[in-house]
Order: C-alpha cells, then sequence, then structure tokens
C-alpha cells in the first residue's frame, strides 16, 4: 500500500478518477489565473487537461508592455499609481499564471516600501518575480539575493566582516529557504559572514571586497570558505529547502499542509524536477490533490478582486481598485513583515468580510453592462445556483432589480474561496 | 502561521439570532467571573518588532547603560527625570503625568525563558502563551473569554481589534468571535443588508459536504452582519479628534476609547503598533515612534478620565522582546531577551513594579527575564477581568502575583 499522502500527488485521470468539465475547469482557471470569463472556459474544456496545463504554465512569460510604463510610475514616486499598474496587469495580462507567481514571490520575499523607500527598486524587484518566478527556484535565490530592495530592507549593506549584521541571514535561513528547526543560531552567524560585503550603490547590486570576511564557515552542515552565491547554493543543496518551498506554493495554490508526510512527499516532488517551479506546479495541478481541494483556500484580497473583474469582463477603475485592497488588508509592495500576509482564515476579519460585500456591491451598481446574477455565479463557482438560491435572487431582481440581485450573489460567502 | 479553526456555529436555530440587540452590560451571570468585574476592559497595545524600553524608561543612575551605548544612549540633560533611578525618554513627556498620579505602571525585565530571538517565534509565544516548542491557535484571551462562555453564548461584542490587518492570534479561541474594524468611515458608509442576513441565517453551516474554509467563510459572513449592527449603534466617530495624533495609532486608539464609552461593552481590544525593529540608527526612529506613543496613550487615557471610563479600564503595552543593552554598529540594537511592559489605568497601582533593572546581572549579554510575561498575563486575567482559572489558561509558571490591582 502507497502511503496516502503519495496517492493524492498521483496524476489525476480524467474519465477514471473523475470527470474534466466546467466544475474542474473552472477550479482549474481560478487557481491559475485569478478566475476565467465564458470564453476562456470553452477553451479550456476544448483543450482538455492536459494540453490546458501546458498552455497556462507555460516557460516563458508574454513579452510584457507595461514594464516602461511602471518604471516611469515609481521614478515619481507614485504609490498609488504603481500599486494600480500592477492591479491592471493582473486583470488585463494574456499570461495570468506569471502574475500569479509574482504575487506569491512578493509574499514570500516581503520587502516593504515603508522602509526601503524607493519604488524604482520596489518595480525591478516586481519584474524579476515576474521574469523568473516559474523556472528554477536557484535562479530565482540567486537573482533575488543581489536585489537591491532586499538587501537594503534587511541592512546586508551593512554587514561587515568587522561588525556583521544577522538579519539576512537569518531571514534566508528562516523564511526564505530551509526553515523553523532547520538551521541554530551558529548557522545564522556564519550565514552572516558569507554574505559581508553584499550591498548596494547607486540603486545597483554591489560586492564590497574590503568588507567582505572571505575566511572558512561552516552552515548547514557544509564548510567552505563560502561567499553569497555559495551561501545560496548550501541553502539550496539542503533537501528542507525544497520541503519548505513546495510546501508553501502547494499552501498558495492548492490546499493547505497539515501532514509531515505530505510535506516531505511534497519535497520529494521538487527535488526531482530540480526545483523548477512551472514542472512542479503542473504536476500540481494535475494531481489528485488539486482536483479534490475546491474551496480549500480563502482568496486573498487582491484573489478576490482581480478574480472579479478577469471572470466577469468588468473594467477596473484601478487607482479606487488600489485603495480598496489596502483597506481589505492587502497593501501591495508593503507587506506586514518580512513574513509577508498572514494568509488563509487571518483574510475574514468581520470589518475586511464587511469591506468585501461593499466592494461586491459598488461593482454590481456601477458596472455598465453587468451580467445576470445567475449568470456570474456560474461563471465564478463553475454550477450554477441551486434552487434555494435562484429562488431568492428572483424575488430580489423582481422587488429590488438585477444590479441587487447581482450585488447580493457576489457577497455570499462562497465568493470568498475557491 | 494561524492554522484554520473550526468554529462552532454559534447561532441557535430558532434565534433572535443576528439581530440580537448588542449585548449590554449586564451579561447573562456566568458561574466563573467575578461579577463585580464583569465591566471591566482590558486594552493590549503590541509594539511590534520589539521595543527597546531601556531607552523609555531610562536607567539614568546606571553606568553601565551609558557604557554599553555610547551614540544611543538617551543623555540625562535631554530624559525627564522621575526619580533618582528612571528618566522618560523626552518624546513620552506626556506620560510624566500619568507616572506621578499613579496610574501607569511600569515592569523592567518581562519575558519568557529561553526566547529564540525570532521576531516570529516569540510573537507566536506573546500571542499564545505557550512554549517556543508547542503551537496552538488559540490566544491567552480568547482562551478564557472561550471558557467563560456556556454552551449556548457567543463572545458577540466582546473581543476586537482595531487596525488593520489580521486577528491577533491572542484573541482567539474556541468559540470566540473577534470584531475586527478599521476605516470606520468606509465600514459605515453602508448600512446592513437584511435581505443577505436573511439568506445567511438559512444556509446550513454545518453541511459536511463543504470545507472547513467554507464552513469559516459563512461563519465570519454572519459575525460581518453583527458588526454592521453594532457599528450601527456607535455614532460617528469625529474626524480626527483633536487631540489624537494624525496616524493610525490615533485612530485606534481613538476608536477603542469611543467603543470603551458605547454601550458596546467590549472585554478585551487589542491594537499593534510596528515597526520597533530599530536595528540601526535607532535615535530617529525612536524619536517618531515614541512621538507617536506618547501623544496617542496620553490622549486615550485623558479621553477616558474625562468620560469616567478609566477606573474599568487597564492598556497593557507589551513586546515581543526586549533589545540587547549594548548598541550595535549601526548605531541601534539587536534582537534581545526581556524587555519592558506598560499598564495605565485607572484602579491599578502606578510606578515601578517588580524588581529594579540591574544591568550588571546579564545573560550574554542581554537582560534576563525576571517576570514571566505568562504570570502577568495571568494576573490580568483573573485579578483584572475576574475571570476564574485564568492563571491556569494562560500556563503562568509560578502564579506569582505582582499585586497590580490588590
Amino acid at each position: 500500500m502507497r502511503p496516502f499522502a503519495e496517492d493524492l500527488l498521483l496524476p489525476y485521470r480524467v474519465g477514471v478518477d473523475g470527470p474534466f468539465g466546467a466544475v474542474e475547469a473552472t477550479h482549474l482557471l481560478a487557481r491559475t489565473e485569478f478566475g476565467a470569463a465564458p470564453e476562456r472556459l470553452e477553451d479550456v474544456l476544448a483543450l482538455g487537461l492536459e494540453k490546458s496545463l501546458l498552455q497556462i504554465l507555460q516557460d516563458t512569460p508574454a513579452h510584457d508592455p507595461w514594464a516602461a510604463m511602471g518604471l516611469r510610475m515609481a521614478f515619481a514616486e507614485n504609490r498609488a499609481g504603481l500599486q494600480a499598474w500592477w492591479l491592471r496587469r493582473m486583470i488585463d495580462t494574456p499570461a495570468p499564471w506569471h502574475e500569479r507567481l509574482a504575487h506569491f514571490w512578493h509574499d514570500h520575499f516581503a520587502c516593504s516600501d515603508d522602509k526601503v523607500h524607493d519604488l524604482a527598486s520596489m518595480t525591478r524587484q516586481n519584474l524579476v518575480f515576474l521574469a523568473h518566478g516559474n523556472g528554477s527556484f536557484g535562479t530565482l535565490l540567486h537573482e533575488i539575493m543581489k536585489d537591491p530592495a532586499l538587501l537594503f530592507f534587511l541592512d546586508n549593506g551593512e554587514n561587515s566582516r568587522l561588525a556583521p549584521n544577522e538579519n539576512l541571514a537569518r531571514e534566508l535561513l528562516e523564511l526564505f529557504t530551509v526553515g523553523i528547526g532547520h538551521f541554530d543560531e551558529a548557522d545564522v552567524k556564519q550565514a552572516a559572514r558569507a554574505l559581508t560585503g553584499w550591498g548596494v550603490f547607486g540603486r545597483r547590486f554591489a560586492f564590497v571586497k574590503a568588507m567582505h570576511d572571505d575566511g572558512e564557515k561552516a552552515v548547514l552542515a557544509e564548510s567552505g570558505a563560502f561567499d553569497g552565491a555559495g551561501l545560496v547554493e548550501v541553502c539550496l543543496r539542503s533537501k528542507w529547502t525544497a520541503q519548505s518551498i513546495a510546501t508553501k506554493l502547494c499552501q498558495a495554490f492548492v490546499a493547505p499542509v497539515a501532514s509531515d508526510a505530505m510535506r516531505s512527499t511534497l519535497g520529494t516532488m521538487f527535488r526531482e524536477v530540480d526545483l523548477d517551479v512551472g514542472r512542479f506546479m503542473h504536476r500540481l495541478f494535475g494531481s489528485r490533490l488539486f482536483f479534490a481541494s475546491r474551496d480549500r483556500l480563502i482568496k486573498s484580497p487582491c484573489e478576490f478582486v482581480v478574480g472579479l473583474h478577469r471572470s466577469l469582463k468588468i473594467r477596473p477603475d484601478a487607482l479606487v481598485l488600489a485603495q480598496r485592497v489596502g483597506q481589505m488588508g492587502e497593501e501591495l509592495y508593503f507587506p506586514p513583515s518580512v513574513a509577508g500576509w498572514e494568509r488563509g482564515p487571518a483574510w475574514l476579519s468581520s470589518g475586511a468580510v464587511l469591506l468585501r460585500q461593499h466592494f461586491a456591491r459598488d461593482l454590481a451598481t456601477v458596472s455598465i453592462e453587468p451580467p445576470s446574477a445567475r449568470d456570474a455565479y456560474r461563471t465564478l463557482r463553475g454550477t450554477p445556483p441551486d434552487a434555494r438560491l435562484q429562488t431568492w435572487l428572483d424575488e430580489v431582481t423582481a422587488s429590488a432589480g438585477p444590479a441587487e440581485a447581482l450585488a447580493l450573489v457576489l457577497s455570499l460567502p462562497e465568493m470568498q474561496t475557491w | 502561521m494561524v492554522t484554520p479553526m473550526n468554529r462552532r456555529d454559534f447561532l441557535s436555530a430558532s434565534a433572535a439570532g443576528l439581530f440580537a440587540p448588542a449585548l449590554q452590560v449586564c451579561r447573562p451571570a456566568s458561574p466563573s467571573v467575578d461579577r463585580s468585574k464583569e465591566d471591566r476592559v482590558l486594552v493590549v497595545l503590541e509594539l511590534v518588532g520589539g521595543n527597546d524600553g531601556l531607552n523609555a524608561f531610562v536607567p539614568h543612575g546606571l553606568d553601565e547603560y551609558y557604557r554599553a551605548r555610547p551614540t544611543i544612549a538617551i543623555a540625562k540633560k535631554s530624559l525627564l527625570r522621575l526619580d533618582d533611578r528612571y528618566g522618560l525618554h523626552p518624546m513620552l513627556a506626556r506620560w510624566e503625568r500619568h507616572y506621578r498620579e499613579g496610574r501607569l505602571a511600569v515592569i523592567g525585565q518581562v519575558g519568557h525563558a529561553e526566547p529564540s530571538r525570532s521576531h516570529f517565534r516569540c510573537r507566536d509565544v506573546l500571542h499564545s502563551a505557550v512554549t517556543e516548542h508547542e503551537h496552538t491557535a488559540s490566544g491567552w484571551i480568547g482562551r478564557s473569554i472561550a471558557r467563560q462562555l456556556r454552551a449556548d453564548q457567543e463572545s458577540n461584542g466582546q473581543l476586537y481589534f482595531c487596525g488593520d490587518g489580521s486577528t491577533p492570534v491572542a484573541m482567539l479561541g474556541s468559540s470566540t468571535a473577534v470584531i475586527g474594524l478599521a476605516h470606520l468611515d468606509r465600514l459605515l458608509a453602508h448600512r446592513p443588508d437584511p435581505r443577505l442576513a436573511t439568506y445567511l441565517r438559512g444556509a446550513d453551516a454545518n453541511d459536511d459536504a463543504r470545507s472547513p474554509e467554507r464552513r469559516h467563510s459563512l461563519a465570519a459572513a454572519r459575525r460581518a452582519q453583527e458588526l454592521a449592527t453594532v457599528l450601527n449603534r456607535l455614532s460617528r466617530v469625529q474626524d480626527a479628534p483633536l487631540r489624537y495624533p494624525a496616524h493610525a495609532l490615533g485612530r485606534d486608539l481613538s476608536l477603542a476609547s469611543h467603543l470603551i464609552a458605547s454601550a458596546s461593552a467590549p472585554r478585551a481590544i487589542y491594537l499593534r503598533y510596528p515597526d520597533f525593529d530599530t536595528h540601526g540608527n535607532q535615535a530617529d526612529f525612536q524619536f517618531g515612534l515614541f512621538h507617536i506613543l506618547g501623544l496617542a496613550v496620553d490622549a486615550f487615557v485623558s479621553e477616558l478620565a474625562a468620560a469616567g471610563q478609566l477606573e474599568r479600564t487597564c492598556l497593557l503595552i507589551i513586546s515581543e522582546f526586549g533589545r540587547r543593552l549594548a548598541q550595535n554598529a549601526s548605531h541601534g540594537t539587536d534582537h534581545g531577551k526581556a524587555g519592558s511592559a506598560f499598564l495605565f489605568g485607572g484602579a491599578l497601582h502606578g510606578g515601578w513594579q517588580g524588581p529594579h533593572l540591574d544591568l550588571s546581572d546579564l545573560e550574554d549579554g542581554d537582560l534576563p527575564p525576571r517576570v514571566d510575561f505568562r504570570d502577568l498575563y495571568g494576573e490580568l486575567i483573573e485579578d483584572w477581568l475576574g475571570i476564574d482559572g485564568g492563571r491556569r489558561d494562560v500556563n503562568a509558571p509560578t502564579g506569582n502575583s505582582l499585586g497590580l490591582f490588590s
């Protein structure tokens, strides 16, 4: 008998383990592309599961026509404009999977512009996530460990041979790679030595040899005269890194992970694809676990808002959107700490729920050509409303009009999970 | 970090349900609560990041302090001298009056044994009051509040947090409902929708076919309806009440003060103020942080006193750890162990509580904890809020009392 966790991660066989119909396709498009309008759903159903996965998770992100605009806004220190820029990208992009990942990596390698105070660097970091987020995790980690915003955020410019600063070393081990329980204080100290001299000059990465400690270090049971790049390689070789990242990807895109057996299996799977994110997610999205995980995740404010706009094809007022998403608790470029945002049920405080309902109401009543409540429900959930809900919607439409019915549908609790 | 909670469906089938009036002060009697303390409120303000208390209440009489901090110590001529031992950081000047009038208590070396110096682990411990090797998704306030509820009762209107961000774990318990308030104006802009309320009431919360997350979303939607009802009872908070600083902390404390004075009868309110993680350039950061902290807390305490509400309020100000005695190479301080806790209230014993600071007795360069924060928590739950068994709920190691409320 194979262990349970491994069973769940086996491929989902269409026609054997279950169908690939509107419900399954809606679920897939929700988790990979924030949600989908009816035409997109039809495309995916026509392609079938395997070809859809290939198309959705393709390696190279589409050419980004917005990069220049973002940098212009960043140089103008236009914070609201920059948030709006990213939300517009998420809504309009033809390659939404890469935006899903950029959003994920922003939360994983969380830097806040509150401290960085340089929107241009934050923008460049954002573009690094977009360019490298779906490829080799090793490549991404190497890139991000030289990212000026991150280095500045975690004080590594002040980490020198004579006066080490452990901030970046600690978060590299605790948050970005191996995780709590798989390193100790001695590792932190040694890792800090390896990272000495990695700093920022003129908003760019700069290695200051005079500050670097080039002696022998012992980190995570390996020894060597590691510099920053060497340290990154040590972290990548640890199996705990694979496990930690694989688990986090599963928790962000598939379902909460409760058992050590599952964590371990995910780690093995990630190592089998050489820590390539796109290939790992292909296996994960094509697994039995994925198709058993409908409604196991609670949408973040961004995911909720972008999902509504993409699925219902409602044109956004991006500046207002950015403000409302921030009020719901997700201020893009300003994560509450280097550990990112508190995910899951924590998104749904009573105040946040009211704000989401109010947003839904505003969206429904202001839209120029809103879909019917029934159509909106089916697009977002994959199935039409049940009898009780339909009766209620009919009553509301008759007494208060279609916009009210739509507002109420978008305020339902099931719109907060996917 | 917070594991999903399966909350009991707290609505009974018949139910005055969603539109029950917000619970007034005369709550149904609960056997384990001291009735004379039933209207007391505990407000917790967490200084996120690790506050350096040594620069707040400065031990100006100790040479070690000046030797260890050549550039970031508060000079004797700058600080506000309280007595022979301690002085206040100049930006906390507004607190002097409260200290002298006995409304401010200070405990200098609060912490827990063997802290990891990790923000996240120490914050988990601060909220859940377990050791660093354990994990739980419930909090030190939530557990006690939950325990004293009867089987058919919910914690409507007892637990709030003011501010942005997610529900503090400290408030979570097995059937507690924590009401989060932020952006009050936007929340008040829409009336609660009775049609949605009707529909939600009929939804079957125990439908086993649903995922735990969907059940949670349903429960959250119902709590949100209650919140909308409660908010309707609050008269609109005035725009930028003049005495509070124009800052999120001012907004949040003003809202807390409003809640306490209203008919909502909260038991506990949680707030957070980041970011005290002053690894570098501490002098500048503390100047700003203490400026806001000083003004906002003074405004809060003064407003409550003027409204006759200070006697039933206790404000605890605490942080996940303190900072090292010696400054680092960036004119800042790194993570330490024990830190300071401050308490404001109209019915407590003010002044310096517990042992005086001893900067010659350090552990690895840090002030060791002399008061376990769980003993402090236990005292707040049992002696202040009057909930029996509170010390057990928070795993108080010694059960020692500082005598804050006797």
